[in-house]
């Protein structure tokens, strides 16, 4: 979520209303904009991810506004036609197809606000623009520009300007290859061809979505602003346009209309500014809040959160604003009603009828047993990660790689893929643990992941129980006796036969086995993976899978089970 | 042996160091004896010191070659200097830093000139009191005992003395005024059987004393932590579920109406399974066509959807669990009868780099209460008693933005030490989410919430960095207060 940093003063000027510092957070808090703190007469503010509408200072005021009852409903905005036309060119379609433009004239621009500008540009970027890839938007100095404008794919080799905060003409491929901004978006405009903006006169306005020329540099001095977003998303592309010029208008700014012509000839005017209408019942808005207002009462709710609202019989006729694109469904006005309204004055309550039975999952039942028991032995309880590395698993245990979860995007070698046995973490545990003093008895409860292509997400979550005991003088007898005091404990009639691990003792190493079925591995650690580990004495450990328990209980209660048991 | 009447060093008897020790602490659990240590630190000459005791310190051999008055050209004393270059250098250096020489410079050398010689010198004082034997520190002034031990010339033995001195009790029983009888440490089934026991005499222990440390087993207090949530949500009539570690995106975000270009799934956000290569055998064909249709035109929900073209291979693609949420995502597009409360406590994963605060694998707490006519104040009603049953007193709402809640709400609670914490995220379940599955919306509505329960384990067990959480401290562990989990001591 974009965090942005607004002056208070610019902030409170825009607002219009003298507010004491908490009182601003606290209206900020209401509307759902966290407040993160405070640095040189600025605040700093997250903003959710649904209102690119906030990420402008502007459009905060205007919300604030709204919130406080200084002003209320549908913010109206003054156009006219700025005879402003951009005509796109056939070629720039497979590059960066759609385009939205607008102009607002007289704008007032303080130096904090040429700096919030270009931050809202900034997370605009970052948010809804997916860097630049999905939306990027322009910010000009309309006065050197002369309509009509020409968006079009052009050779980089042929284009040259000098780009903004540049001192001297550049090509395009120079600006890609030597500017900060080029180098870092270069990978978005593979290729030869480059998406460009020319004046009638054939002035570079921009190249989208890399860098403006530096001709139509906005600053304090700006009065009339030319503002162009692209894209290949339509509907990103004209939201971001109405979300900039609107709060530019709010800077007291006429915002001028501008026809984009496409290549078929057909003219769109941009920015469509026309609030969308959507209509709510009022027992729905009550019955999802668990309210009981009016369609008056609730209208004058909706129009502080500045949506138009006028009840029409049992429903509200609402207007959102062209600002806005976060309505998807009546349910969205819900949040706007319980907002306003304020979730200090929502009395929270319980329905009282949802009669339902708890039960905790049958897994963790049976590895609350198999925990009790374990620690009855006196095993101290440890929480390894499921996640780790091939180090761990398989260098570490002497043992050759076996296929076993992979993560594709690792942030660390270390935790790169999920183990598929408990064994390794004790191991690995153990080996941290070397000056603590004797005995060492440790055991993990916890799910290994093994690939398995027959499951739906082609692999299968086991839960486990895996057990070490390292001292002076531990034999396999001695794990031995504990193991069959747990399979005791459990129930389970466990016999063990002989076989072999890489990173076990040759000759002290059995499989577990209940039913005609592995269940287990049970030995004492080669001296091989003692030393490579740094374990100074001798361990002896086993590993139980519990899902034939789960499975054995399952098959029991099967038929007299009732409602759900998940997973 | 006799030791009326005063003091001896334990070394006096006969009977070998540890024997007398071991029989003087007996002694004075008898209260016979009293106990006392001194302990004394002697100064003695190393190889070196002696060598330098013998035949003169450094600086004192450069002494000897220099005469008043006279100034030499450095390289040509260096010549004359009956030692190492590196003894010369140290013996000019001292020379110097005591004002005994002084050093010019001339054209391109250096020469000394001799500017006095020292009646007394401590160091010579202090070897030649050495040479004839040891001494205790405290006998030589503190500073040059400090200059000898740092230029390796003397070392320090700690010794301690070991005192016994005996009591009025003592004295007592040697005049033969008290008679002795037998004394066992032990009852024993020995001196129960044969019924000896009348004629012993069973010691009496401080009892006030530290007994020695055991390890028993013990539970893991994250663990507990965990089950204590558990039971809390079991007594609220909440029934667990599971779902798998590797997820299809399908589950844990398509289903939930998460746009598939949602920043959320993009891949710093979640980790991409590479083996195995998937895609999940999605086999519900009908519900993913519902969902596709409720992200693309919104159709059957009423809502706009998000307008692009939904992608069954994405859908597909296998990841590890980033929310809880895909637990209830699969358990309510089963379509259980509502009324119905779940709740699922497991690992999730995000691609984070391991640190105090971050971690790539953490537990969620996700609960969804299902039912017709719930509403947002009911919302709020269970998260207050869920936080209530934790032992939080005042809970706060404020209003938030997760894409499949609407409206959604954050709660946090007030800690006596840390204010205000945010516990849960939660909301209404979207119609987008509930109408495909075939749920009765608006009637029947969905309360979810998702709680980072590691960061409240943290907060209840008085755990500072999250990596403590799967600890890999055995002594950690061994001393932590599991009781903590249940609200027993810490906060």
């Amino acid at each position: 979520m974009p965090v942005i940093e607004a002056s208070i003063s610019d902030l409170l000027n825009l607002i219009g209303a003298p507010l004491s510092f908490d009182d601003l957070v606290s209206s900020l808090e209401r509307l759902k904009v966290n407040f993160e703190g405070e640095e040189n007469g600025n605040i700093i503010l997250e903003i959710t991810a649904d209102r690119l509408d906030l990420v402008t200072i502007e459009g905060l005021a205007r919300a604030v506004r709204g919130i406080l009852g200084l002003e209320e409903g549908i913010p109206e905005y003054e156009t006219f036609d700025s005879g402003f036309e951009v005509k796109v060119e056939r070629e720039v379609l497979p590059l960066r197809p759609y385009i939205a433009c607008g102009v607002v004239e007289g704008v007032n621009l303080s130096p904090d606000a040429v700096a919030e500008l270009m931050q809202a540009q900034e997370k605009i970027h970052a948010t809804i623009g997916r860097d630049r890839r999905k939306v990027s938007a322009g910010l000009h100095d309309a006065s050197p520009i002369v309509p009509p404008i020409r968006y079009s794919a052009e050779r980089k080799e042929e284009v040259r300007f000098v780009p903004l905060r540049g001192d001297y003409e550049m090509t395009v491929s120079q600006i890609l290859s030597e500017t900060e901004k080029g180098r870092k978006y270069a990978h978005l405009v593979p290729g030869d061809l480059i998406p460009v903006l020319r004046d009638s006169r054939g002035k570079v306005l921009s190249i989208p979505p890399i860098i403006n020329s530096d001709m139509t540099r906005v600053t304090e001095e700006t009065r009339d602003m030319f503002v162009d977003v692209t894209g290949p998303d339509e509907r990103a592309v004209r939201k971001t346009l109405r979300v900039l010029v609107t709060a530019l208008a709010e800077r007291g700014g006429k915002i001028g209309l501008v026809r984009v012509i496409r290549p078929d000839g057909e003219a769109v005017v941009t920015p469509d500014l026309r609030p969308t209408p959507m209509r709510v019942g009022v027992d729905y808005l009550n019955l999802v809040a668990g309210t009981d207002y009016s369609g008056k009462e609730i209208a004058s709710l909706l129009r502080k959160m500045r949506l138009g609202a006028e009840p029409v019989g049992e429903e509200i006729s609402v207007q959102i604003p062209a600002y806005r694109d976060d309505f998807l469904h009546p349910v969205d006005l819900v949040e706007e009603l319980t907002v306003a309204v304020g979730y200090d004055k929502l009395r929270p309550a319980l329905p009282g009828y949802v009669d339902t039975f708890g039960a905790r999952h049958l897994r963790e039942r049976i590895s609350r047993i198999v925990r009790e028991l374990m620690i009855g032995l006196g095993y101290q309880e440890i929480l390894n990660y499921v996640m780790t590395s091939g180090d761990v698993l398989f260098r570490r245990m002497r043992s050759p790689p076996r296929e076993v979860v992979k993560v594709a995007n690792p942030v660390s070698e270390s935790y790169s893929v999920l183990r598929d046995t408990l064994i390794p973490g004790i191991v690995a545990f153990l080996s941290k643990n070397q000056a603590e003093p004797l005995p060492h008895k440790v055991f993990e409860v916890g799910d290994v992941v093994i690939p398995d292509p027959a499951e739906e997400t082609r692999a299968r979550d086991e839960r486990r129980v895996a057990a070490a005991y390292e001292d002076t003088e531990v034999g396999f007898e001695d794990v031995q006796s504990h193991l069959f005091s747990l399979t005791v404990g459990l129930g389970i009639e466990a016999e063990l036969t002989p076989t072999d691990r890489p990173w076990a003792l040759s000759g002290r190493c059995a499989s577990i086995r209940s039913g005609g079925r592995e269940i287990g591995i049970i030995a004492e650690v080669s001296p091989e993976v003692l030393e490579i580990n740094r374990i100074k004495n001798p361990v002896g450990v086993f590993e139980l899978s519990l899902e034939f328990l789960l499975r054995r209980r399952g098959e029991r209660e099967r038929g007299e089970a009732r409602g759900v048991e998940g997973g | 042996m006799s030791f009326r009447g005063g003091f001896l060093p334990a070394d006096a008897f006969s009977l070998g160091r540890e024997s007398a020790a071991a029989l003087g602490r007996l002694l004075e659990e008898k209260g016979l004896v009293r106990i006392s240590v001194k302990a004394r630190k002697f100064l003695k000459l190393t190889d070196r010191g002696r060598e330098a005791a013998d035949s003169g310190l450094p600086e004192e051999k450069l002494l000897k070659i220099l005469s008043i008055g006279e100034a030499r050209k450095i390289d040509e004393i260096r010549k004359d200097f009956p030692g190492s270059g590196e003894e010369f250098n140290v013996a000019l250096g001292i020379a110097k830093k005591r004002g005994w020489v002084r050093l010019e410079r001339v054209g391109s050398g250096v020469v000394v000139a001799l500017k006095e010689i020292p009646d007394e010198y401590p160091l010579r004082e202090a070897l030649d009191r050495l040479k004839g034997g040891v001494a205790e520190e405290g006998d030589l002034p503190t500073d040059v005992v400090r200059e000898l031990v740092k230029r390796g010339l003397v070392e320090i033995d700690e010794s301690k003395e070991v005192y016994l001195e005996i009591t009025d009790l003592g004295e007592a029983v040697l005049s033969g005024r008290l008679t002795v009888r037998r004394e066992v440490a032990r009852l024993s089934r020995e001196l129960i059987e044969s019924g000896r026991w009348r004629e012993v005499e069973i010691k009496a222990y401080d009892v006030t004393s530290m007994p020695p440390t055991v390890y028993p087993g013990k539970p893991h207090p994250y663990v507990e932590f965990l089950d204590e949530v558990r039971e809390i949500l079991v007594g609220m009539g909440f029934l667990e579920v599971k779902s798998p570690i590797v997820e299809a995106e399908f589950w844990n975000f398509d289903a939930l109406f998460q746009a598939q270009d949602h920043p959320a799934r993009e891949v710093h956000d979640s980790y991409a399974v590479s083996v195995p290569a998937g895609p999940a055998d999605i086999k519900d064909l009908k519900l993913v066509e519902k969902i596709k249709r409720a992200h693309e035109t919104g159709e059957g929900t009423g809502s706009t959807g998000w307008g692009y073209e939904w992608d069954f291979d994405i859908a597909r693609r296998l990841i590890l669990r980033s929310q809880m949420t895909a637990a209830s995502a699969r358990t309510l597009a089963g379509t259980p009868n509502p009324p119905l409360k779940i709740f699922a406590i497991d690992r999730v994963f995000r691609p984070e780099a391991l640190d105090r605060t971050h971690s790539m694998e953490f537990h969620q707490c996700e609960g969804v209460v299902l039912a017709e006519g719930l509403n947002v104040r009911h919302l709020l009603g269970y998260l207050e008693e869920f936080a209530k049953r934790l032992g939080f007193g005042e809970v706060m709402f404020r209003p938030a933005y997760f894409p499949f809640t609407e409206p959604s709400v954050e709660a946090y609670v007030r800690h006596p030490r840390l204010g205000w914490i945010e516990i849960a995220g939660s909301g209404l379940f979207r119609p987008e989410i509930l109408i495909p599955m075939g749920y009765d919306y608006p009637k029947v509505q969905a309360l979810a919430w998702g709680i980072g329960i590691g960061r409240l384990a943290m907060v209840k067990l008085g755990i500072g960095d999250i990596r403590q959480l799967h600890s890999q401290d055995l002594a950690f562990l061994r001393k932590f207060p599991v009781g903590r989990a249940v609200g027993l001591a810490g906060d």
